[in-house]
């Protein structure tokens, strides 16, 4: 017997269902005019927990629907589930991310000097500061020698510039900017520690195949068909 | 910008606009020699306008895509290509029509519209000197050229409903295909875009996400194509909302394209990706 469309797991499989919160999400965004970080607000984050519930019972109530047509149409169907799951982890990562990582950015450190950081026992020493201009005088690049420490004792030591930090202990040591002291320029140093990166990195490139794989793996003569409900 | 650059581009413009009028022309009357001619001048059109960009790129040394002008130039280039090869494959002039105009407006606010980084090109800043930037720009580029193509068969889908035969326009469940179509070509590379910005943004800033008014503008443009996929898989719904939602869709781009600067400076905002 089918369920009526009113049974809360009717409702909660439905595409539609997707439709209305992704239409919540979008309008809520824009009408912040995106200058608000929504991501904190309780609202917010129960749209995107429905919206997470609403794949997973819409994914699973089609599995064997999909694994009918994954003989006939591998790519889609794989691409299908691929991106669907690769939303979960990226999520899943967002969460790791806001529980489990911290950033700390030192105070302006002149070549020689050294500051604490209070999230882990380590010490950051600024070995050399280069600042190059070209001809014109435009800045061209900035780069920091590094020594990361234990106590006394050094960890880890390189040079670092924007877009090239230097890793220890799975913490990032990022060049953050630069000021000047009289005469002398200082760097600013980010220490930068988040587990939740690479699995949001790992859950968009899986979600990114998967759309691929889902939306271009259809032969072009099917394009004026009338398609059936495949959730992707 | 050298002389030939600006022979180029103006040969591409050209070539884009007349393409357009033709092919609109071909709508309305119906003969096959407009669509050939149209057809013709839109590739001279796109070979001038991509050989205009990318010999910006061989005077630089560098990738051409690292101001507001240069991916207005890349933009028009994969808007007004996306188009003419989904008319090739589909066998569809209502492409054209549809995406050539987008294309040729983008052209002109490139040349006349005083896009920020028109001048001669400059080295790259230390923070834009990423391999990342390769990525994460060509990605959005060529979704942004699908979403423009997208978006011009949203119009034609639209167009074909009200025009009831008039013009030579494929029907409504065929209309409503090649929109659909165009919005899965462009999608991954959207997705691609903001995973390559990402990761750039972590490397570079040690921080993936930063809320900042252009991310959170580019995450709502990723959000209406997703609602679109998702609208497009509802057999009820995958006719006009569809084609409103593409519509929707390149708005929104346009605006976080060109209409945040000036939002940011109203409300006073600062951005990491406001120059």
């Amino acid at each position: 017997m089918s369920r009526p469309w009113y049974h809360p797991r009717y409702i909660l499989a439905s595409t539609p269902l997707a439709a209305i919160l992704l239409t919540a999400l979008t309008l809520a965004l824009a009408l912040s005019l995106g200058q608000l970080d929504l991501s904190g607000a309780p609202w917010f984050q129960a749209l995107v927990a429905i919206l997470v519930v609403n794949g997973a019972v819409c994914t699973t109530a089609r599995l064997s629907r999909l694994a009918s047509r994954f003989r006939r149409d591998p790519l889609r169907v794989s691409g299908t589930l691929a991106m669907h799951l690769g939303l979960f982890l990226l999520l899943a990562g967002l969460l790791l991310s806001g529980c489990a990582a911290w950033r700390e950015t030192t105070p302006a450190l002149a070549v020689g000097q050294t500051a604490d950081l209070t999230h882990q026992a380590l010490r950051v020493r600024c070995d050399g500061l280069q600042v190059l201009h070209d001809h014109v005088g435009r800045l061209r690049d900035v780069r920091a020698g590094l020594t990361v420490l234990a106590g006394d004792t050094p960890l880890a030591q390189g040079t670092i510039r924007v877009g090239e930090p230097l890793t220890v202990l799975g913490a990032g040591f990022h060049l953050h900017g630069y000021i000047m002291q009289g005469d002398e320029p200082a760097a600013i140093v980010q220490a930068v520690y988040d587990p939740g990166f690479w699995p949001v990195v790992a859950g968009a490139a899986l979600g990114t195949v998967g759309a691929a794989l889902a939306l271009w793996a259809r032969p072009w003569r099917t394009a004026n068909e009338e398609g059936t409900d495949d959730g992707a | 910008m050298t002389e030939l650059e600006t022979l180029l581009l103006g040969v591409g413009f050209a070539g884009l606009v007349v393409a357009a009028g033709l092919r609109w022309l071909y709508l309305l009357r119906g003969d096959v020699r407009d669509r050939r001619v149209g057809t013709g001048t839109a590739w001279v059109g796109l070979l001038a306008w991509t050989a205009g960009w990318l010999g910006r790129g061989l005077v630089a040394g560098a990738w051409p895509l690292a101001t507001t002008y240069e991916f207005a130039l890349a933009w028009t280039a994969v808007a007004a290509g996306t188009a003419l090869l989904f008319e090739r494959v589909s066998g569809e002039s209502a492409m054209g029509a549809g995406a050539w105009p987008i294309a040729a407006g983008l052209a002109g606010y490139a040349l006349f519209g005083g896009a920020p980084g028109a001048g001669p090109p400059q080295p790259l800043p230390p923070a834009l000197d990423s391999p990342w930037l390769l990525v994460h720009v060509t990605a959005a580029a060529v979704g942004y050229g699908g979403a423009a193509v997208a978006a011009g068969a949203g119009a034609m889908a639209l167009v074909a409903r009200a025009s009831a035969n008039r013009l030579l326009l494929p029907p409504p469940p065929r209309s409503d295909g090649l929109t659909r179509r165009a919005v899965a070509w462009a999608y991954p590379w959207l997705c691609l875009g903001l995973l390559a910005g990402a990761i750039w943004a972590q490397v570079a800033w040690g921080r993936y996400w930063n809320w900042d008014l252009k991310e959170t503008w580019a995450l709502i443009t990723w959000l209406i194509y997703t609602l679109a996929l998702h609208v497009a898989s509802v057999p009820r719904w995958r006719g006009w909302p569809v084609a409103m939602l593409t519509l929707l869709g390149l708005g929104v781009m346009l605006f976080t394209f060109l209409g945040l600067g000036s939002l940011a400076r109203l409300l006073g905002l600062t951005s990491l990706h406001v120059y």
